[in-house]
């Protein structure tokens, strides 16, 4: 780099940037500064440069003014935000306006108060029974209550449809297995209250606890008919004898209570929900009989 | 030089804003100021971007303007910008809309026709009509005419326009530039100069 360039340099960077200078002045539309740095001729040559532009921004002509009584007429005839100021709502927001109005106020008032009516009448156990069961499992609140122990429960009409439920699905169950089973405590737990059902010492789970002494094998019979008087049943209620298959025996139609579950285990008082407690229906029992069905006779 | 922004409708914008939304009285003729000052420039600038439809999309745009006109917060800037803004996206759609449905030709008027054919000594002689300046304009690549009108017809400055074109400043500024320039290369080359210019 030559000495003579070097020295040129600086006054051909001045020179763009007094010409940047000046196009931003024209843009702006600004006066040229007095005394800025262009060489001669320089300005004159941007002069028809800002004819152009100030053309661009001459005074309206008539025909770009001709649409004005159409646009007052679209401001008078909009419906109108515009003549009431203030906050506004934008469409397309329907839930957020809907949130910021009282109505949220008022439905969550009234879901509160139809939750706790509900709330109440669950635990106050005035529910109809399907539904008090529902709250008993869901939110604790307290079992279906019952008017006596005679009084059928609606559902009852269900259960004869379970095996445990005839007197045939009873007699078919082993006598004692399940029955006797130690961990059948709360609704189950008062089969050991029944006096039928107290297992003999050195007698072994689920072999048949019976006064008897037969095992559970022995006192399969074929369903439909009807179990022999004097055996126990698994429901600790001396086995309806002679009743028909398929109908609804009286224990099986009293309800398994959870109240029973707040029975005394070992309590010497026989709990009234102790029959339909051994009654409930359950898998477990369906299939522990099942299997005695399958074992041989002695 | 003449201050090219004589349209700016300055101190008293706030005061004919507040009246053309207040619904009374006056409402009318505050609006109509501030249509005769915006639209004789949205009309320069929809003439240079979509020529074909320039008045339908002016009109479309105070419609649009109208119905948004109660919720609009700003100063004159603010008020420029949200117009061309919406002018620009008008324009946009338009030109989608014609792209999908595209207009069977029909063969050119000689004259008068449109912005884009045009000797430029012709037209800076012709006194230098705001039309002749149109069409010397519009003789610019697309996006510089459109910055160049943004910064002198609408007022805007380089921030505004950049953010009305979703380009940089220094993107804006340079386009602008060139712009200014190839139209200084033009005029001269048409033999355009500071005399003849003068002379107008």
């Amino acid at each position: 780099m030559t000495k003579r360039e070097r020295s040129s340099r600086p006054d051909r960077r001045s020179l763009e940037w007094s010409r940047e200078a000046l196009l931003d002045v024209l843009l702006e539309g600004g006066p040229w500064p007095d005394g800025d740095p262009l060489p001669d001729g320089e300005p004159e040559r941007w002069q028809p440069v800002a004819q152009v532009l100030t053309a661009l921004t001459s005074a309206p002509e008539s025909r770009e003014l001709s649409g004005e009584a159409q646009a007052l007429a679209e401001f008078r005839g909009q419906p109108h935000p515009v003549r009431h100021p203030g906050p506004v709502h934008h469409r397309g927001q329907g839930w957020v306006s809907w949130l910021r109005g009282p109505r949220p106020a008022v439905a969550a008032a009234a879901g509160a108060v139809l939750v706790g009516g509900l709330l109440a009448v669950a635990y106050a156990g005035d529910l109809p029974a399907a539904a008090q069961r529902l709250a008993h499992d869901t939110i604790d609140a307290p079992p279906v209550a019952r008017s006596g122990s005679a009084a059928p429960d609606p559902d009852a009409s269900q259960l004869p449809a379970s095996p445990l439920g005839t007197a045939a699905g009873r007699a078919s169950f082993p006598p004692g297995r399940g029955a006797a089973h130690p961990d059948r405590r709360t609704s189950r737990g008062s089969l050991f209250m029944s006096p039928h059902h107290h297992r003999r010492p050195g007698s072994a789970p689920g072999t048949g606890g019976g006064p008897s002494g037969r095992s559970g094998g022995g006192h399969q019979f074929p369903s439909g008919s009807p179990a022999p008087s004097g055996l126990p049943s698994p429901s600790g209620l001396p086995s309806p004898s002679g009743s028909p298959s398929g109908s609804p025996t009286p224990g099986a139609s009293q309800q398994p209570s959870p109240s029973a579950s707040t029975a005394p285990v070992d309590g010497a008082t026989p709990s009234p929900w102790a029959a339909p407690s051994a009654t409930r229906p359950s898998g477990h029992h369906h299939r522990t009989g099942a299997s005695g069905a399958q074992s041989p006779p002695p | 030089m003449v201050p090219i922004l004589g349209m700016v409708i300055g101190e008293t914008f706030e005061r004919l804003l507040a009246a053309a939304q207040s619904g009374t009285g006056e409402a009318d003729g505050a609006f109509s100021v501030l249509w005769r000052d915006a639209n004789p420039a949205l009309l320069r600038y929809l003439r240079v971007i979509a020529p074909e439809a320039a008045d339908d999309i002016a009109a479309d745009t105070w419609v649009h303007v109208i119905r948004g006109l109660a919720a609009f917060r700003g100063d004159e800037t603010a008020w420029r910008a949200w117009l061309f803004t919406t002018a620009r996206r008008r324009a946009i759609d338009e030109s989608r809309r014609r792209a999908r449905r595209p207009v069977i030709p029909v063969p050119e008027l000689p004259d008068e026709a449109g912005p884009g054919a045009a000797d430029p000594a012709d037209l800076v002689l012709d006194k230098l009509s705001t039309e002749a300046a149109i069409r010397i304009i519009s003789a610019l690549p697309r996006f510089q005419a459109e910055v160049i009108l943004l910064r002198v017809v609408a007022g805007l400055d380089n921030q505004a326009v950049a953010r009305l074109v979703g380009r940089s400043p220094g993107a804006v500024r340079v386009a602008a530039h060139r712009g200014l320039r190839r139209l200084a290369a033009t005029l001269q080359a048409s033999g355009i100069t500071r005399d003849s210019a003068g002379k107008v």
